[in-house]
């Protein structure tokens, strides 16, 4: 693609993103009849920065293409009976990571954003840069438990 | 007696790969191992042979894509059923030029899974 191409295509992909990422977004999932994804709470801008309580976990998914930057994903285990606690973090990365593939799918198909998901990781601390997050809720349903999580969405802007 | 189908399942994911062996508990499949990346996943198929491996698309280090490419230019007789949570059309394409028999979407259901497998089992041949 030619520069001017590029940067020309970059500036539309950025114009009304957020109602893009938040019609893309599912309302609901089954993750293998195992788990349910719910949204709970609308994409919002945010430019505070969110501080990680002891009850939650991060998973960290890189994104490439024509969004770049990364999505950090949380879940709260406060107040709730866990009994094993490797099994329900690797449930929440799966659901997240095809949560995340679904709404980069739905860019795709929709809106002509071609970006991909990279392999997760777990990170501790989220690091703002100077642009807008965009943070979103869901509910992950396992062994008649609900957990809140925390999406945020961290796109470098150009 | 029914022939026997040797699958490996390689995925980073510990959820997706119990939840792939359980699809497939029945005296029909042969799961000959797990692997969490491309290199556990060579390693496997140096020592034994599988007539399917099921691969995740995006892992650490080697994607799915790389290790298919490797095993369609490397492994004979080993088809690949590729999975992934994206379906862009772009990323089918490169599973299919990698070499992948078929490619199925996140979250699938057990029945997907196998209709997949059974029609690539019903063209292989039966010596390997």
């Amino acid at each position: 693609m030619l520069q001017q191409e590029k940067f020309n295509k970059g500036n539309n992909i950025f114009v009304g993103l957020n109602d893009k990422i938040n019609n893309s977004l599912p309302d609901e999932i089954n993750i293998y009849n195992q788990a349910f994804l719910i949204n709970s709470i609308p994409l919002t801008p945010s430019r505070s920065k969110r501080i990680q309580t002891s009850h939650e976990y991060p998973k960290c998914f890189n994104l490439s293409g024509d969004l770049t930057g990364q999505v950090i994903c949380y879940i709260d285990t406060y107040n709730k009976t866990v009994k094993d606690l490797s099994e329900l973090l690797s449930i929440f990365q799966e659901s997240f990571n095809i949560l995340i593939g679904r709404t980069l799918s739905n860019l795709m198909s929709t809106y002509s954003i071609n970006s991909l998901i990279g392999a997760p990781t777990d990170r501790q601390t989220l690091k703002i840069k100077s642009n807008e997050n965009l943070s979103t809720g869901y509910k992950l349903i396992h062994n008649f438990q609900e957990f809140n999580c925390t999406v945020i969405f961290q796109i470098d802007r150009i | 007696m029914q022939q026997q189908y040797r699958i490996l399942i390689v995925d980073d994911s510990d959820f997706s790969r119990n939840n792939i062996s359980k699809m497939l508990s029945s005296d029909r499949y042969n799961i000959i191992g797990e692997a969490a990346n491309a290199k556990e996943a060579i390693n496997i198929l140096k020592d034994r042979k599988a007539h399917v491996a099921i691969i995740d698309i995006v892992m650490p280090e080697v994607s799915g894509i790389e290790l298919t490419q490797y095993i369609t230019d490397n492994i004979d007789d080993t088809a690949v059923i590729m999975i992934s949570s994206l379906n862009h059309e772009n990323v089918v394409i490169d599973s299919i030029s990698a070499g992948a028999n078929d490619f199925l979407r996140k979250p699938f259901d057990k029945s997907e899974l196998i209709t997949s497998i059974e029609k690539i089992v019903s063209n292989l041949s039966e010596d390997i």
